[in-house]
């Protein structure tokens, strides 16, 4: 099949009614960028690891993975409630959706507070960014994740905004949905960070 | 003439990114660094002696890089000001970083040729110094090249796909996020957040790139399709401008086509 | 109403309890290199899988476009094929 043959059914596929995009283009090349980036995040972590295995796994050993699964947990919830807030709000319930966005936003900021616990320990136990590069990878990482969390609250408060609206717009709800999906891409990234500086032995 | 200005200060991006490559690349080297955080003071300063020449010249071509920059940002900037209204404050944001960003990127320049100014006379950790406080300056400052991004974004998208589509709003937030990664540099002296590192130099200096790329491509395409303005000033006496009168005809044209006198 | 609240509550029960799984797994510690390099394996396998249910159930990303869908799912796959493989190889 000749390549133009496959663009053209990708092209009649796109028309079916039944398909929709979540929020707009531009989000997904920012979401999809933002995951290549990730990608090489992580190949540059799993590459370097096995350079070093014992070290490596040294460092994990001192990570509190009870604190790093309750991360996790916090952001699937929080994930959750950002789907269930969005069905409320397309259902004209926007009482309810506003309670489900302030759920999502607590889960946020549970994560923000777990983390800096964790930073605290480690601190204290004198792992800095350059101690290893075990922990320049987690503290970089973490790091750049936390800042992509903060703003994905952020994003969350202006939804819980909009969420209350008597009358929302065609671009209301596209920013809605822009909100979410990067609030699950904050999620999603997170969970392979989790698999491999937590987890990965 | 607003055309013709429009145009060459969109084509300055894919120009910043030639010359700059010239200079990082071919000349100076500082692309890969040929010294790493980790080398040592003597081996800083025999770099700086032995390529002292040549480092000073690509330098000059990053300088020159990184200085039409802000012509590049401000028509970006001017094509979004129209639908901004009259507090234009994004318009404002990014012109204001846009020269504090080139200003900061084009003082790393000016460290690393003070550094290969007098070849064999600098200590080897006052060369070290240079190298480490020119890298600062380049690469440890992204936090104006964000907030311009940022903001240019944000106009993108206040303009509602009027001037630039919105998708290239994401572009700009993208990039504003991925320049954290430099955040490392001065943290660290191995590695991937290196000043040498693959995360640090290598994917901030790519996703810089890419996103001038885009940006001219679509600014280009603006200007091509009608969005500069003629200038008509209304008080401007009426009348054909002087400076289009005849000053000089030379006696050698010739009046009717030649013919062949055969 | 009640079948989309019965899907996503399966899907975030699947995405709890792995995690709980992964939890229980990762702070046991075994000595042996094969068992290592598999659970390894197995880690960044079950991690790519809460993200693939991420992206078609929360991200909603069932009925969105072909192209998107493609993108999403190359990296779905993609990444985790590259992790694992420089990790067999180099282990």
């Amino acid at each position: 099949m000749a390549v133009t043959d496959i663009l053209a059914r990708l092209r009649a596929a796109d028309q079916d009614p039944a398909v929709r995009l979540p929020g707009e283009v531009g989000i997904w090349i920012f979401i999809l960028g933002d995951m290549a980036v990730f990608g090489l995040f992580f190949t540059v972590f799993v590459y370097e690891r096995d350079d070093h295995p014992d070290l490596f796994e040294a460092s994990r050993d001192t990570l509190n993975i009870t604190l790093g699964t309750l991360n996790t947990l916090l952001l699937l919830t929080g994930s959750l409630f950002v789907v269930r807030g969005l069905n409320a709000v397309k259902d004209g319930r926007s009482r309810v959706a506003r309670r489900w966005l302030a759920g999502a936003i607590v889960t946020g900021l549970a994560f923000a507070v777990d983390k800096v616990v964790e930073y605290a320990d480690q601190a204290q136990a004198g792992h800095g960014i350059s101690t290893n590069h075990f922990y320049m990878y987690f503290y970089m990482y973490t790091a750049i994740h936390l800042t992509h969390l903060a703003i994905g609250v952020c994003a969350l408060i202006y939804m819980r905004g909009l969420a209350g609206r008597p009358e929302l717009t065609v671009r209301h709800v596209r920013n809605l949905e822009n909100g979410a999906s990067y609030w699950h891409m904050v999620d999603l990234l997170w969970i392979v960070l989790f698999a491999l500086l937590y987890l990965m032995g | 003439m607003n055309r013709r200005a429009q145009i060459i200060a969109a084509w300055c991006g894919p120009a910043i990114c030639v010359i700059f490559s010239i200079g990082a690349l071919g000349l100076a080297r500082f692309i890969p660094p040929e010294i790493s955080p980790t080398a040592s003071a003597a081996h800083a300063q025999s770099i700086m002696i032995h390529g002292s020449g040549r480092i000073r010249v690509g330098l000059t071509f990053m300088l020159i890089g990184m200085s039409i920059m802000p012509a590049w940002g401000t028509v970006v900037a001017a094509q979004l000001r129209g639908s901004e209204g009259r507090f234009g404050v994004l318009s404002y944001i990014q012109i204001a970083s846009i020269g504090v960003g080139s200003a900061l990127a084009c003082a790393g320049c000016v460290v690393w040729a003070a550094g290969a100014y007098r070849p064999g006379q600098l200590s080897p950790e006052f060369s070290r110094y240079a190298v480490d406080l020119g890298w600062h300056f380049f690469l440890w400052a992204w936090e104006p090249f964000s907030v311009w991004a940022i903001a240019m974004g944000m106009a993108i998208l206040g303009s509602g796909n009027t001037v630039y589509p919105r998708w290239s709003a994401y572009v700009c937030f993208w990039t504003a996020f991925l320049f954290s990664a430099a955040t490392g540099l001065t943290f660290l002296k191995e590695g991937v957040f290196a000043y040498n590192g693959l995360l640090t130099l290598w994917m901030v200096m790519s996703v810089f790139f890419v996103w001038i790329i885009v940006t001219s491509y679509l600014t280009i395409r603006n200007v091509q399709g009608g969005r500069f303005h003629t200038f008509h000033d209304p008080d401007a006496p009426a009348g054909p401008n002087p400076d289009d009168e005849v000053a000089v005809r030379s006696r050698d044209l010739p009046v009717a086509p030649l013919t062949n006198a055969g | 109403m009640s079948a989309r609240w019965d899907r996503l509550t399966a899907v975030w029960g699947t995405l709890m309890a792995a995690t709980l799984a992964s939890w229980a797994i990762g702070t046991q510690h075994g000595h042996d290199h094969d068992v290592r390099r598999l659970a390894t394996v197995g880690v960044i396998i079950v991690a790519f899988a809460k993200v693939h249910l991420v992206g078609r159930h929360f991200m909603d990303l069932r009925g969105a476009p072909v192209l998107l869908k493609i993108a999403f799912t190359g990296w779905v796959v993609g990444v985790p094929a590259t992790l694992v493989t420089i990790h067999l190889l180099r282990s």
